[in-house]
């Protein structure tokens, strides 16, 4: 049970990582990037061969894990922003639904290329970090759920503080609250809708290199882990980052812990629990509740 | 207007391009198997009267890419051989490979292919289930003997059981007879009474489920102390083996593929929790090695029909095929292949190459010698199948190789 809560944690926080993705550029511009789980299985592939190449050179080990999201978040945000230019923008006026069909467009076509780079096979993710198992009495738990567990406090203290407290951040928020006021002030709303695009991408690569040594990698591995990430946002609330980082945690946790009972329902599980959380509460656990005056 | 013939001009240019890609394509994977199968059967070609076309259809790329290339490489060696030793009353073999990347649609062509344009005298393959349901009338109806090298469905070489010839033999240990074996060596060798099943919930692992619980509630009036399942891509199972401890099994069956079988194993460390496991031969596949390194060496067993280390001919064979191609990339898989090519090749010998001659002297084949654990005699006439519960062994690693336990 222990086990099954610690796991489900560890997982749980990847999930609120790519969610909080969602939730910038949702918050922006009313966009969001359906194609997230492809951008972090591009993400997880990028870091391994980046990591394999930094390794082989002979660095340091935190050094070459550092090199390596360094080089997968630049990567991921270019990708963002070819996204945002590319997809996204250009189809503002025609449709105003077009950007979810551009999106998924876009990560499969990620998802063909990424086969054909990587080939069709799962393909093994050492974690830097070694195998490793500390037990805690009846826990144990891979040093490399220890650095996941860091680095996701690390990146969401990050997001906070970005979000709430930076210039850039207060920008966002000021083009999410109100675009035409916030141009008025000097804020380009087209420049803030590149960041969030970026960011969000960002976050989707960096989730990547967590995930994969914990799932193996392979083309296909983006679909679910999206899917769940999404959920995770839905549940926690869009417009929320707390909420969506909750989300994050109560998903991982139930899953494992429903798995304990039956394994085989366990995707239902989490999908069930998306259902009641937007029967009774449809803006999700921390929304903000909008009240319909008609 | 002038726009629009723009227009038009280009649609044709990329319709004249998409046209010539196609075929292409397709002539590119025929060419490049030609090439490679002329260079063997050169030096015999210009010295004797003749050649027949011998086939393999396989995956070589899919999911299944790693058995399908290693019975490529072992039948191409089969092939050589054969040649080398003066053929067949001076005919020379020339083996045609074609890839069904692992989609039936595609290995229902390309054996029609094989049947009709490269009147091949038998062929080889697939590696998928599937395919092999897909495909297997075409060979049946046009009377073309087809050995399975690694494909495992129970039911594939039953199709045509009842029929008066039987063309569809296998050389690979088939599902329900994987797990006769497993529960022979549990039951009867360990006297094991606990026992524990998980299985994924894909086809492969429910038709394991079902072989499981028929074979010991059948022979040995048992059940299943426990029961879990998986699912494709899940990222543990320390729920499912913390229940398997609960439950107290003493051994753990487990029927799913290998990057499943990987994450059973890592599962196994992060609880600190090893029990006993027999497994299909998925685990025996070269992935989990890859996926997690050392943790296939503790107390894994799986069934196999060939190990490098289970006599001196399957010794001599692994030297061979690694001085050959620089690596043995599965050898199961390999020496499987070759044994099927090796049948059909030494019916050839015997019977020429009338395709239902050669049926004939394959199902009446005595005195065979394999690289596997197949029989002098493989085949009668009610069994196509070379390697049953009674040749097919449990094998486990040991420092990373699989090895007799």
């Amino acid at each position: 049970m222990l086990q099954a809560i610690v796991s489900g944690l560890i997982l749980g926080s990847i999930y609120a990582i790519i969610a909080q993705g969602y939730y910038i550029t949702f918050v922006t511009n009313r966009t969001m990037n359906f194609g997230q789980g492809d951008f972090l299985m591009l993400g997880a592939l990028v870091g391994l061969t980046t990591l394999g190449t930094v390794t082989s050179a002979g660095m340091n080990l935190f050094v070459s894990v550092l090199v390596t999201m360094v080089v997968v978040a630049a990567a991921m945000a270019m990708l963002g922003w070819g996204l945002e230019r590319g997809a996204i923008r250009p189809l503002g006026h025609v449709l105003s639904v077009g950007w979810i069909l551009s999106t998924v467009a876009v990560s499969l076509m990620i998802r063909n290329i990424a086969m054909l780079i990587w080939g069709r096979n799962v393909i093994p993710f050492p974690s830097p970090f070694g195998d490793e198992v500390y037990r805690f009495g009846s826990v144990g738990i891979t040093k490399h759920e220890i650095f996941v567990a860091i680095c996701a406090i690390v990146i969401m203290a990050c997001l906070f503080f970005f979000l709430n407290r930076s210039l850039l951040g207060k920008a966002l928020a000021a083009v999410a609250f109100n675009p035409d006021a916030a141009s008025l002030m000097g804020i380009n709303p087209r420049r803030m809708a590149v960041l969030a695009f970026a960011l969000s991408s960002m976050l989707a690569g960096v989730g990547g290199i967590l995930v994969g040594p914990i799932t193996n990698t392979a083309f296909f591995m983006g679909a679910t882990l999206g899917l769940k990430a999404f959920a995770a946002a839905i549940i926690g609330g869009l417009t929320n980052p707390l909420g969506i980082l909750i989300g994050g945690l109560l998903l991982g946790v139930i899953e494992q812990v429903f798995s304990l009972y039956s394994s085989a329902y366990k995707d239902a599980s989490a999908f069930l629990l998306i259902l009641i959380v937007l029967i009774f509460m449809p803006q999700g656990l921390l929304g903000k509740k909008v009240k319909e005056k008609f | 207007m002038k726009k629009a013939r723009w227009w038009f001009t280009l649609a044709m240019v990329l319709a004249v391009g998409a046209a010539g890609c196609g075929p292409k394509l397709d002539q590119s994977s025929g060419g490049q198997s030609g090439g490679q199968t002329q260079a063997g059967a050169a030096p015999g070609s210009q010295s004797s009267g003749g050649e027949f076309n011998v086939g393999l259809a396989i995956s070589l790329s899919g999911g299944t890419a790693k058995f399908g290339e290693a019975v490529k490489r072992a039948a191409q060696m089969a092939v050589d051989e054969f040649n080398e030793a003066g053929g067949a009353d001076g005919k020379k073999a020339k083996l045609i490979v074609y890839d069904d990347e692992a989609k039936p649609e595609k290995s229902v062509e390309i054996v029609q292919r094989l049947i009709q344009q490269d009147k091949v005298v038998g062929f080889v393959g697939p590696a998928n289930s599937g395919n092999a349901k897909a495909h297997i009338k075409f060979a049946q109806e046009a009377g073309v003997p087809e050995i399975i090298p690694v494909a495992t469905g129970t039911t594939i070489t039953q199709t045509y059981e009842k029929e008066d010839k039987n063309y569809i033999f296998r050389v690979a240990p088939y599902d329900k007879g994987q797990v006769e074996t497993i529960l022979k060596w549990v039951v009867e060798e360990k006297k094991l009474t606990k026992i524990g099943l998980l299985h994924d919930t894909t086809g492969y692992g429910q038709g394991g489920k079902t072989d499981v619980e028929g074979v010991l509630k059948d022979k040995y009036n048992m059940t299943l102390t426990a029961t879990e399942s998986f699912q494709v891509n899940d990222t543990n199972m320390e729920a499912q083996l913390s229940k398997m401890r609960d439950a107290q099994v003493e051994v753990v069956i487990f029927y799913g593929l290998a990057p499943e079988a990987a994450q059973y194993l890592k599962s196994r460390q992060k609880l600190n929790y090893y029990p006993l496991t027999v497994a299909s031969w998925a685990m025996g596949d070269p992935t989990v090695k890859e996926l997690v390194g050392d943790l296939v060496n503790k107390d894994v067993y799986m069934v196999q029909s060939f190990t490098i280390d289970q006599s001196a001919e399957s010794k001599a064979f692994h030297d061979k095929v690694v001085a050959k191609y620089g690596e043995d990339i599965f050898p199961i898989a390999s020496a499987q292949g070759y044994d099927c090519m090796q049948l059909i090749l030494q019916a050839v010998k015997k019977a020429g190459t009338d395709p239902k001659a050669i049926r004939d002297a394959i199902e009446n084949m005595t005195g065979f010698t394999g690289i596997t654990a197949i029989g002098e005699q493989p085949f009668t006439k009610e069994n196509h199948e070379a390697l049953t519960s009674s040749n097919m062994f449990l094998a486990t690693y040991r420092d990373g190789v699989i090895v007799k336990p």
